[in-house]
């Protein structure tokens, strides 16, 4: 058994537990992330957390948006942001691997009201897969027991983290629906690692909306 | 001075100036590129040359669980992953044990870059090196002159702290580089290669000489001498004609088996290696290499004898023998290391000793201090009375007039090679070539009982 990030063996206690069940995925006491839970107030429609549940200010410009409503787990703070490169830039499939209970968690006590859920990760391009081969949201996707739609794609533009929110704002929207899979029928949440702007999954819910899916909300990791 | 003391102050001042002449391209030869890696080098090569050449090769070989990384040489089955690749949409491996130099999977590549074309016309050095050597040293001298003129040689050369290694070395360099052999000397430690990069460059003063660590600015170039670390072996493969390995006995080596592997494959097969050590491990002297012996540091005194003294640390951090032993010690105008197993231990004994010895200027520098260089330095000014510090400053690092104080000596941390280097930061210099070394202990343990005997048997040795 060894540590998630730096690989170090853990010492574990060898049980009949352990030897015929698959350890869940752990981290040494140096390397835990501490990571932050969204807890108390949030905005109603993006679940940012703030001082009273009601929209906030980004979330009450949007006029009619797409996309029902987002809710995330954890804040997006720099233990959040440190875990995210290691997946994202150093490639590092297994780094969030630990976190599978908690997102499931999160994600049926968020969603429970929601019935005959399809689940949509938010696609990355070919150029990013060609050089990343995994996409995060795909991971993240897969730790929900819900059926998964992978015919939304999209076209390679440059890094998000590159730009500045304004230009965030304006980019055009990279992402279109795949015209051989048929489309879900019921309603859809969009899954993501983050939700900075927002920008991306209300891009993707656009599209989705003018195909005629009625029912969008989205799940992320961090916010 | 002792003429292994220098100041570090000449590395900013040179990093600016460029290089005295440009890069010349066939050191490039014998890098080994990842595909982003690659991609860069490629805008700096003419691939119409024909002496050029890139030979592609699969970055994880072997199958059903036995697998070898071909950057890192890991082969350790628990240090390989699977993940459902979206690019080949089945399952591929890829290495944790080299993740942090980039992401290696199965179904990706690795590039060995080759420049055939070699030519060995003698390279200026602007060699300045002058001193005479001592006989001992002279001796080891010409032993390494002989090994790097034999084709798929290797010398173990054992010699005492202070013996003057780097001395010995220069004129083996000078001597490779003068034939047109490329030359690589490593050492585990980042510390020990920033202090020896402004003596090189002193000696050396035509070659661009390139200094490659964690973090370095140097580490895209490529030179006829590298210093480096051992974990920027990596990026190699058969590259050099004399691969110098520092320290071999040193802590990361006997952690990580891959880093031998990764050392021989960066040497060339018809080179040569040279293994420095003052405590070779059983497993070294077991190969039963050529081994040349250096028993007599470089002022001909003999190494200070430590004194084993039992102390119980239950009661307090800084117990009462200890204390009568320092206040004792300040007398004799030298400045004090005292060397502790923790970290958590240096942060306890600190604010004790400043109460106790209101006067002094005491401090402490361990691994995860940030501004430890600094602190160094401050000691080396003497504007530090005592040091207190975790291993790591226990080789590479050199005081002129110091006494070494080991507190709690019977710690895992202190095996018997890391006692016999601490002992060997006393006694320095030539102007004050003895010292005090005491192991305060709560056990006389086997490795301070062989670090002691072994340090005796080098003065006998050496007597003869
Ligand atoms: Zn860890
Ligand atoms: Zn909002
Ligand atoms: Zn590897």
């Amino acid at each position: 058994m060894r540590c998630l990030l730096c690989f170090k063996s853990i010492e574990q206690a060898v049980s009949w537990h352990t030897l015929f069940q698959p350890v869940t995925a752990q981290y040494c006491a140096a390397c835990r992330p501490h990571l932050t839970k969204i807890t108390g107030a949030y905005c109603k429609r993006c679940h940012r957390p703030q001082a009273k549940t009601k929209t906030c200010s980004d979330c009450a410009k949007r006029n009619q948006p797409a996309l029902l409503y987002n809710r995330s787990v954890y804040c997006y703070d720099a233990a959040m942001k440190d875990m995210l490169i290691i997946c994202k830039y150093r490639h590092h499939y297994h780094a969030l691997s630990s976190l599978t209970k908690p997102v499931r968690q999160a994600f049926f006590n968020q969603f429970k009201t929601v019935k005959h859920l399809t689940l949509i990760p938010i696609p990355v391009s070919d150029e990013r897969m060609e050089e990343r081969l995994f996409n995060q949201a795909t991971i993240i996707s897969a730790m929900i027991p819900r059926p998964v739609f992978f015919g939304l794609k999209r076209h390679h533009q440059e890094k998000q983290a590159k730009k500045n929110r304004k230009q965030r704002l304006q980019t055009p929207n990279p992402f279109y629906l795949d015209p051989h899979l048929p489309l879900p029928t019921g309603p859809v949440v969009l899954i993501d690692d983050v939700y900075t702007t927002g920008t991306t999954l209300h891009h993707a819910a656009n599209v989705l909306a003018e195909a005629g899916i009625e029912a969008i909300y989205s799940f992320t990791l961090a916010r | 001075m002792s003429p292994v003391h220098r100041s570090i102050n000449t590395e900013s001042k040179d990093k600016k100036q460029k290089h005295p002449f440009a890069q010349p391209l066939r050191y490039v030869d014998g890098l080994l590129l990842d595909h982003n890696q690659l991609t860069k080098r490629l805008k700096q090569l003419d691939m119409t040359d024909e002496h050029v050449s890139v030979t592609t090769m699969t970055a994880i070989t072997g199958r059903w669980g036995f697998y070898t990384c071909q950057r890192c040489l890991n082969q350790d089955p628990t240090l390989f992953s699977s993940f459902p690749c979206g690019k080949c949409q089945k399952t591929c491996i890829y290495c944790l044990a080299c993740l942090k130099y980039g992401r290696l999977a199965s179904c990706q590549s690795l590039f060995h870059l080759r420049v055939t074309d070699r030519e060995t016309k003698p390279v200026a050095t602007g060699f300045t090196f002058t001193s005479t050597l001592t006989s001992h040293q002279l001796k080891a001298s010409q032993a390494i002159i002989k090994a790097i003129d034999t084709t798929k040689s290797q010398l173990l050369v054992h010699a005492v702290c202070g013996a003057g290694k780097t001395e010995m070395l220069f004129h083996g360099i000078q001597h490779a580089l003068e034939t047109g052999k490329r030359v690589a000397l490593t050492t585990p430690r980042q510390d020990v290669i920033k202090e020896l990069l402004p003596r090189f460059k002193a000696v050396f003063t035509r070659v661009p000489l390139i200094c490659q660590y964690g973090g370095s600015d140097d580490n895209r170039l490529t030179s006829i001498l590298t210093l480096c670390t051992t974990h920027q072996l990596i990026r190699y493969k058969e590259a050099f004609d004399v691969l110098i390995i520092d320290e071999v006995d040193a802590f990361p080596y006997h952690n990580d088996p891959n880093l031998i592997k990764q050392s021989q494959r960066a040497l060339k097969d018809t080179g040569t290696v040279i293994y420095l050590t003052a405590t070779p491990r059983k497993s070294l002297l077991k190969q039963k290499l050529p081994t040349c012996f250096v028993p007599v540091r470089y002022h001909g005194q003999p190494l200070p004898v430590p004194q084993a003294q039992f102390t119980s640390f239950k009661r307090s951090p800084l117990p009462s023998n200890v204390y009568k032993a320092i206040s004792e010690q300040r007398q004799s105008g030298r400045q004090l290391l005292l060397f502790v197993a923790t970290i958590k231990q240096a942060e306890q004994l600190l604010p004790i000793l400043r109460e106790k010895f209101k006067s002094l200027n005491v401090e402490a520098v361990h691994a995860t201090e940030s501004d430890r260089s600094l602190r160094v330095k401050h000691f080396r000014h003497k504007a530090i009375d005592i040091l207190v510090t975790t291993t790591i400053l226990e080789r590479g690092v050199t005081f002129p007039s110091v006494d070494v104080y080991v507190l709690k000596a019977d710690h895992d941390v202190f095996d018997e090679a890391a006692l016999v280097q601490i002992a060997g930061r006393a006694g320095r210099s030539k102007s004050d070539p003895a010292g005090t070394v005491y192991f305060f202990h709560e056990g006389y343990t086997k490795a301070i009982k062989s670090a002691i005997r072994s340090i005796k048997r080098m003065n006998q040795l050496g007597a003869k």
